[in-house]
């Protein structure tokens, strides 16, 4: 592998005949890291791009893939050792693919793929990507330096599902699953100030009212309508 | 751990009065709550296919979470 294709940064279509040939072959995987981050800056319009691309599957799925990648002529630099960290690294037309069966807070491949969302790359791809919220999990859980922009793009687009769940939803709870999976997974007590001014701006349900009292830091009760002022106050007294 | 020992045991004599009642063939005196919902329901005698159609059909009732997808 020469140096500019090791250093050299890629889009996750860029790794579209390898992703196909796992679709080919019916392995469950997810994509994670720096790829699976970039998948969903591209619908912020944004670009994350990363060298490698990682992805998470069950043992007997690594197994299938690994028994594909040799027969296939990929290069297989190192395979799952007993004991030690279950990945192995293949190098696909000079690029380095990382399979893991565990990560910091994935710990659980099939529920991974379960909760992924598809990219469809061209008519016959479809790539299953990590959903956001259990990439934000495990990279809030890594949390290294390298990471932060990760991170950073991860709540931006979470903040704008919780966002657009206050736009479009009518089923009280639909409206407010996406704020309450990002202060489940961040840990937070309140969310992010200015998400909850947006929230706020948006807020049309007693369900809505309710849980901006409880979540919104700087949440003004004379915004709330008159039929639920009580139950709102209360909520704020017990905060 | 969720249940008292007193509610389980309702539930066991629940089940207990509900296999009589079955042996008999006579109405269940604790029948599903969620049948009258569930107008697709088959006898336990039903044939591969019957149970099949019945399947499709109560996915148009309760159809499986739908992922999302996007375009790249």
């Amino acid at each position: 592998m020469s140096t500019s294709q090791a250093d050299s940064l890629h889009r996750l279509a860029d790794f579209k005949g390898f992703l196909q040939g796992l679709q080919d072959i019916g392995v469950e995987y997810s994509v994670i890291g720096g790829q699976a981050v970039g998948a969903y800056a591209h619908r912020l319009g944004r670009e994350s791009l990363s060298r490698d691309l990682d992805i998470l599957a069950v043992s007997e799925a690594m197994e299938r893939a690994l028994l594909w990648a040799g027969r296939s002529g990929f290069l297989v630099r190192k395979r799952p050792q007993p004991r030690s960290i279950p990945v192995a690294f293949l190098e696909w037309e000079g690029r380095e693919v990382n399979i893991l069966t565990s990560s910091a807070a994935l710990t659980d491949p099939a529920a991974v793929f379960d909760a992924a969302r598809f990219f469809h790359v061209g008519d016959d791809l479809a790539v299953p990507v990590a959903d956001p919220f259990d990439l934000l999990r495990d990279k809030l859980r890594v949390n290294r330096e390298k990471d932060r922009p990760h991170i950073a793009i991860l709540l931006d687009f979470v903040a704008e599902e919780a966002v657009q769940a206050f736009e479009s939803e009518t089923d009280p709870r639909l409206r407010l699953t996406p704020a309450r999976k990002l202060l489940r997974v961040t840990g937070q007590r309140f969310l992010p100030a200015e998400l909850a001014r947006r929230l706020t701006e948006r807020a049309r349900t007693r369900a809505d009212y309710r849980f901006l009292a409880d979540v919104d830091e700087a949440f003004d009760p004379a915004i709330t309508p008159s039929q639920w002022l009580d139950e709102v106050t209360e909520i704020l007294r017990k905060r | 751990m969720f249940k008292t020992p007193e509610q389980e045991e309702r539930a066991m004599a629940e089940r207990r009065a509900n296999e009589e009642a079955k042996q008999k063939g006579e109405p269940l005196p604790f029948p599903n709550l969620w049948d009258f919902l569930d107008p697709t329901k088959v006898p336990e005698d039903a044939s591969p296919q019957e149970i099949s159609l019945r399947y499709r059909e109560f996915c148009k009732i309760c159809p499986p979470r739908k992922r999302i997808h996007y375009t790249v």
